[in-house]
């Protein structure tokens, strides 16, 4: 039994993240924590686990409690070995390279003999069939294979409760329903579970109560029924899966794709031909994780020296000079693209002749001039994602790109940045989404490329 | 027994600390030629058995370029401006050595087996755990550098200007690299790497026959080099 009683949670003197928080969680329960980005689904989480305290310098009053046992005063390892974490990015999971060396550290460090780690991994391997995933380097993973290995993980630990931080953030639907199977039988053999997510969909049949959090208390606890019927009220996604709209496959001949190849490591070869664009739309690109979508965006903006292309835009070819010059790009992790000590230099910096005056202009349309003297590493996610999409629209890219912009956002946020999207899109521009957000696809793009139906094993012609 | 990359062809951890810290003398006392080549070839052989063909090469082809490099009495002899052009390349040849060799143990080993051979010679956990999250470390950090490489190049920041380009690619470069020890950080202790109990390895480091012809060739060379060079 985990019980959170009165806990409330601060940042320095004064920063309340959460509010008198009381919650008790039987043995085997799943409970989904949803709400708004900054509500304090996050936080609960990270007090659970004890990163809050070690890692993020909070301060907290109330009782966190396993079994009766207070977690205050414990050392991380202490809680670690009773409550395991899956992490919203799986980058922060892994310390070692090798896989199968992944799964047997935490058995190494709490002193399991040889015997018992072969049984633990027997045992994990007939509930997941994940036997491809040994032993092989992490970095040779996609984000769907990641995040199962995580989960895996956190089963082999034998930990009674494990806790997980909007799991489905990065992973496409094909995973985000292997990650449904796992989390069910992980529930069918009793482990607690307590989840922070956007994505509800595919929670709402697993979860035995789904709790909304705001401004960091427990707000209420929703019936199934009401979260069906009012989940855009409450300000959450969507309660039930989103299938993508049918859409026009292309629309406009400005653009033409007339070759792309490129041959991946594993074998498997992405090689599209004759495709064309228009300006003034907006295509999203889909496809399974590990399909090309990043490679898509790297041929295109002229950044992969390997593959081979030919792209032609108003009938000249554009060489990957060309393309570079041509293309700006926002990424899924905006702190890789900030590099000046203010924001209005950050805007500036690579874009020629900008006037004053269209500085202005864009800074006030983001929301960013009372920002515009601080420095971009200590703005918010979303305020740093805000200074590159000044930078990309003072750029004035004829194709714009975004790497998964809506990655663990909330309703409200994506139908913003939905907004901002829109508004960037000119006659004159073609502006390209990579995502595996549907809801926020269906929302904002004019076609769909789904680069699943241009990947063939290599040896296939 | 699951599947784990064959190490019979790896050096332990130590063995190759022990021929970096080795080839750290020839940085301050030279040693011959044709011991030069004998020591970036025996280097490159142990990429290659490992795996690293690519690697291999490069090791080769570096070296082969810095080798026409003039050592430092010999460039006494250029103009100031050359002199100061070339004293960076010959501050590389110089210390090519153990650099090739501190980058083979860095490349070749992973934390686990790091903490193993470190744990097998006694060496105390505050030690040992530092090192290996800085050896997990390394492989992150190349990941970043890469995205952040990407931004730059799309953002048009030109790189004509060192130190312009040392400059922007200053922040980001140290936000992630703090972001990467964090994460690290928190993999290693949520997986109990603080336990104080006696821990177990699935996999025990041990000392293989590769091990001492790796350590005894390298010795072997750069003894025989330091006697020729006399």
């Amino acid at each position: 039994m985990l019980t959170l009683e009165n806990l409330s949670l601060f940042y320095g003197q004064d920063k309340k993240i959460l509010d008198c928080i009381n919650l008790n969680v039987a043995d085997g329960e799943c409970i989904l924590l949803t709400g708004e980005s900054g509500s304090g689904k996050s936080s609960i989480i990270n007090s659970i686990n004890g990163l809050a305290f070690e890692y993020e310098n909070a301060k907290f009053s109330g009782n966190i409690k396993v079994d009766n046992k207070d977690l205050k005063g414990m050392e991380l390892y202490e809680i670690s070995l009773m409550i395991s974490s899956v992490f919203q990015n799986p980058k922060t999971h892994f310390f070692n390279v090798d896989t199968t060396l992944e799964l047997l550290f935490y058995l190494e460090n709490i002193g399991l003999d040889r015997k018992e780690m072969e049984s633990r991994m027997e045992d994990m391997l007939r509930l997941f069939p994940i036997k491809h995933l040994l032993g092989r380097s992490i970095f040779d993973l996609s984000g769907g294979e990641k995040q199962i290995l995580c989960v895996a993980a956190c089963y082999i630990s034998g930990c009674k409760i494990i806790v997980l931080d909007e799991p489905s953030s990065n992973l496409d639907d094909r995973y985000i329903d292997i990650l449904k199977e796992m989390l069910q039988i992980l529930k069918n053999k009793g482990i607690t579970l307590i989840i922070a997510e956007h994505r509800i969909y595919y929670l709402t049949d697993l979860a035995d109560r789904i709790i909304l959090v705001r401004k960091g208390e427990l707000f209420k606890e929703l019936t199934k029924d009401e979260l069906l019927n009012s989940e855009r009220q409450l300000g959450l996604r969507s309660a039930i899966k989103t299938v993508l709209k049918a859409q026009n496959k292309s629309v406009g001949n400005d653009l033409t794709v007339k070759k792309l190849e490129y041959k991946f490591k594993d074998g498997f070869k992405l090689k599209i031909e004759d495709i064309s664009f228009g300006l003034g739309n907006i295509y999203g690109i889909t496809g399974k994780n590990g399909c090309g979508k990043s490679t898509f965006i790297r041929v295109m903006t002229g950044l992969d020296d390997k593959g081979k292309s030919e792209i032609i835009f108003n009938g000249k070819t554009l060489n990957k000079k060309d393309r570079l010059k041509n293309s700006s790009l926002v990424m899924q992790d905006v702190n890789h693209q900030l590099f000046t000590d203010s924001v209005e230099e950050e805007i500036k910096l690579g874009v020629k002749d900008l006037s004053q005056d269209r500085l202005d202009k864009v800074l006030y349309g983001l929301e960013l001039t009372e920002l515009k003297d601080r420095h971009p590493m200590s703005l918010s996610g979303g305020q740093k994602q805000r200074v590159a999409i000044a930078s990309v629209l003072c750029k004035n890219s004829r194709f714009i790109f975004f790497d998964e912009p809506t990655s663990g956002m909330d309703y409200k946020n994506m139908i913003r940045i939905s907004k901002l999207i829109k508004e960037m899109s000119t006659k004159d521009n073609i502006i390209f989404i990579v995502s595996h957000d549907i809801e926020f696809l269906n929302e904002t793009a004019d076609s769909i490329l789904c680069l699943e139906e241009f990947t063939t094993p290599a040896s296939k012609k | 027994m699951y599947y784990i990359k064959d190490n019979r062809l790896n050096p332990n951890p130590i063995t190759k600390f022990f021929v970096v810290v080795l080839l750290g003398f020839t940085g301050v006392h030279s040693i011959n030629h044709y011991s030069e080549w004998a020591v970036v070839i025996v280097i490159s052989a142990m990429y290659f058995i490992n795996g690293f063909k690519k690697d291999a090469i490069k090791n080769i082809l570096w070296f082969g370029v810095l080798f026409f490099v003039p050592d430092f009495s010999a460039l006494e002899k250029f103009p100031i401006f050359i002199l100061m052009m070339l004293s960076l390349f010959a501050l590389c040849r110089m210390f090519y050595l153990p650099f090739a060799a501190g980058k083979f143990m860095i490349k070749t080993s992973d934390v686990g087996s790091i903490i193993s051979s470190m744990d097998a010679i006694k060496i105390p956990k505050e030690v040992s755990i530092p090192i290996a999250v800085m050896f997990r470390f390394f492989p992150s950090f190349v990941e970043e550098k890469n995205s952040i490489k990407m931004a730059m190049r799309i953002r048009g920041i030109e790189t004509k200007n060192p130190v312009k380009y040392l400059e922007y690619v200053a922040v980001p470069l140290l936000i992630i690299s703090s972001n990467i020890a964090d994460d690290i950080s928190k993999a290693a202790e949520t997986k109990c790497i603080a336990n104080p109990i006696k821990k177990t390895r699935y996999v025990s480091v041990r000392i293989h026959l590769i091990d001492f012809i790796y350590a005894v060739t390298i010795s072997v060379i750069v003894a025989g080099g330091i006697i020729c060079s006399h």
